[in-house]
């Protein structure tokens, strides 16, 4: 209850546009937000672009969050809209075909084995628009519809890059199940 | 998947807050007032032309008949008068459009008026552009919108003086009867579109009858009202 309050003064402060109330909750949501960059982002520099273009619209529309539900969540969903726009180019050439059969392999592939950080580099790894499909689908859950409608993806293409991401995926984690059973092996 | 990076952190460079914190900062101009002031001063620069086009100054008057009665085209008529701003006025109809010509002669300025024939006369302006030249900054030219004497200094916008003198001849002109009602709802119409406030930048008579007349002003600093207005 008073981690709540506390952010709920620092977001006054930020209405008014007081410095430090905004460093404040800069300081309070980064690591957060840093690991939600981090796994949209091809690496840690544009992770931290990322991060810094995201808080700075976070402070320019704070007087649009109205105080209803989570500040954190609507902080977030900054985030993911600028590391979106950060890789705008690489998703033109994604189509719903493409989409289909990445959640489609999403599916069927284990990842409790794989450590967080290795499953984050596994991530990192993947061509640009795939990463951001695959963080959208995977990780925040979004539908094929919803994603498709946010990514602005038109129908039908080839599955040509589709192919390559597959492949990508499949021999990487193929990679690191056998590197990690090797170390525990040992 | 959702589970493994559910609470997943990282530490940010430690640089960064200072970059969100530039970025913030530049972004601080407000250009909103700037712009609708600057508008508004167009408005009023607008607004007092259009009032001195129909309702005229004393000499002016009977060319202005004349005029009509002899030449059915464009004429164009100067009008000296000592003043620091250079107002020209373009009135376009859909019939015939004028040209007016802007010069000015050292310190003093002509003021150029273009007629039209009584036909168009009877046809509403449906565009006015107006070039502005303003030397003094905008409290000097508006603080004395309501002045009693003919004062020739400078520092002073005498546009208003000659509002002041041709409110008595105003009545007499049958043209701007008919004009000054909708020209006053229509300069009031797009002053409430910029200014949000009560009372407004600049407010016009809505009476026909009376010219353009100016019955409020609103600086912030400087306010005007007429009582009788409305």
């Amino acid at each position: 209850m008073k981690q709540r309050s506390t952010i709920e003064d620092l977001l006054q402060g930020c209405k008014r546009g007081e410095r430090q109330a905004q460093e404040g909750l800069y300081r309070k949501l980064a690591p957060a937000m840093m690991g939600i960059c981090l796994r949209y982002a091809k690496d840690h520099d544009d992770a931290a672009d990322i991060l810094q273009n995201g808080f700075v619209r976070v402070f320019q529309k704070i007087n649009d969050f109205r105080m209803e539900g989570s500040f954190e969540g609507w902080a977030k969903r900054i985030m993911v809209n600028t590391a979106i726009e950060t890789y705008r180019k690489n998703l033109r050439s994604l189509t719903a075909v493409s989409l289909d059969e990445v959640q489609e392999e999403v599916a069927y592939t284990n990842w409790d084995s794989l450590e967080v950080q290795d499953l984050l580099q596994l991530i990192q790894d993947l061509p640009n628009g795939y990463r951001v499909v695959f963080n959208l689908y995977a990780i925040e859950g979004y539908s094929h519809k919803e994603i498709a409608e946010e990514l602005g993806i038109s129908e039908g293409g080839s599955k040509s890059q589709l192919s390559r991401a597959r492949t990508i995926l499949k021999e990487k984690i193929k990679q690191l199940e056998e590197f990690d059973h090797a170390r525990k092996i040992r | 998947m959702q589970e493994k990076f559910r609470d997943f952190k990282a530490e940010p460079p430690a640089a960064l807050w200072n970059n969100i914190s530039a970025g913030l900062n530049k972004p601080t101009k407000k250009r909103l007032p700037f712009t609708w002031m600057a508008a508004a001063v167009v408005f009023i620069f607008s607004a007092i032309g259009l009032w001195l086009k129909n309702a005229s100054i004393i000499t002016e008057n009977q060319y202005m008949e004349e005029a009509v009665v002899q030449k059915p085209e464009s004429t164009v008529f100067t009008e000296d008068t000592p003043e620091n701003a250079a107002i020209s006025i373009v009135e376009t109809t859909h019939a015939s459009p004028r040209k007016a010509k802007n010069s000015t002669k050292n310190t003093r300025v002509n003021k150029n008026i273009a007629l039209q024939t009584a036909a168009d006369v009877q046809t509403k302006a449906d565009r006015v552009s107006v070039e502005t030249l303003v030397s003094s900054p905008e409290p000097v030219l508006i603080a004395d919108p309501f002045p009693n004497s003919n004062d020739a200094a400078p520092a002073q916008l005498n546009a208003a003086n000659v509002v002041e003198e041709s409110e008595t001849s105003a009545q007499d002109e049958p043209l701007s009867r008919q004009r000054g009602g909708s020209i006053g709802r229509f300069v009031n119409k797009l002053v409430a579109k910029v200014d949000s406030r009560e009372d407004k930048l600049i407010e016009v008579s809505e009476e026909a009858g009376e010219g353009l007349k100016i019955t409020g002003l609103n600086f912030g600093l400087v306010k005007m009202k007429n009582k009788n207005a409305k």
